[in-house]
């Protein structure tokens, strides 16, 4: 099942927000009682309502992409290796780097 | 003479004389030309008092959200004030409302290194943040962190305090609270004597 947050940070995208923006008036709390994450406090700007448990129901398969999709980053960023490492490939031969970075992307796909 | 003399205490020459006082009293001086006591002693206990950690069993936690830390092992609990079973808190119990010493940590880490941008633990009372202790690591995110904080407050009679924890992580992944260590992960309080 994928997190509360990734689903909340879909519903604030899909409702032209975003998380960075609104992450100090939301508080997602969990008081380890059995009933999992929940929004303990919602105060989002422009009065955008606290979204219904069926609201966020139906984000989890979205949710669950986006999650799969950050491991996948995660991967790439690792093998992309240093960014001053790849400047001097870049700066020896811009091809071959092209194609070491295109190359580890298609072993990594997003979803 | 001085020393005991029947149920009484005699000092030579001033010709005072005590009560041998009760089991625990100390002797204490009374001033010049008073004959000094046995009375209660100064020190005394700092219960009620607890320590309480979280066990090998660690506890996953997601990104971004404040959660409860189930501290599920005492160390010691004097007055059974810490409920390691349920809601994981302590509780003043009647008749010791006080200042309190409060101590905490917490140990969290991520699935890999470089996940940690930021890690927190929190103190709440009665249900409410109070404290805050934490890491911010966004500009080089960290692989573990142990936020610990240590205060003191007046407390009252039902008041009840929890342990909790936030974990950020650069690609919101989730983290685990570990309890490797015995009190890596731990809470404690203790009544301090006035």
């Amino acid at each position: 099942m994928a997190q509360l947050y990734t689903k909340v940070k879909l519903y604030l995208e899909a409702n032209s927000k975003t998380w960075e923006a609104e992450e100090n008036n939301i508080q997602l709390q969990n008081d380890s009682n059995g009933l999992g994450d929940y929004i303990h406090t919602w105060s989002v700007s422009g009065g955008l309502a606290k979204p219904t448990d069926e609201q966020i129901a139906s984000y989890e398969s979205s949710a669950t992409t986006e999650e799969n999709n950050n491991v996948i980053r995660g991967t790439r960023k690792t093998s992309y290796g240093d960014i001053g490492d790849q400047l001097d490939e870049i700066f020896k031969d811009i091809d071959a780097w092209k194609a070491r970075i295109q190359s580890i992307k298609d072993a990594n796909p997003k979803e | 003479m001085s020393g005991i003399v029947g149920s009484r205490f005699n000092m030579r020459g001033s010709g005072l004389v005590g009560s041998l006082g009760t089991d625990g009293q100390v002797f204490t001086s009374s001033g010049a030309g008073a004959g000094a006591v046995f009375e209660a002693g100064g020190g005394g206990t700092n219960t009620p008092a607890f320590s309480a950690y979280l066990s090998d069993s660690h506890q996953a936690t997601s990104h971004a959200t404040v959660t409860k830390v189930a501290l599920d092992t005492e160390n010691y609990d004097t007055d059974s004030t810490f409920d390691s079973s349920t809601n994981y808190r302590f509780t003043v119990p009647s008749g010791e409302g006080g200042k309190y010493l409060i101590t905490a940590s917490l140990f969290i880490e991520g699935s890999g290194t470089s996940k940690a941008n930021g890690v927190h633990a929190y103190l709440y009372k009665n249900g409410s943040e109070v404290m805050r202790s934490g890491c911010d690591y966004r500009a080089n995110p960290g692989t573990n962190v142990t936020p610990s904080f240590a205060t003191n407050m007046i407390l009252v009679a039902t008041d009840y305090l929890e342990l909790y924890g936030r974990w950020d992580s650069p690609d919101s992944s989730a983290a685990t609270i570990y309890g490797f260590y015995i009190y890596s992960t731990h809470f404690s309080a203790l009544k301090l004597i006035e």
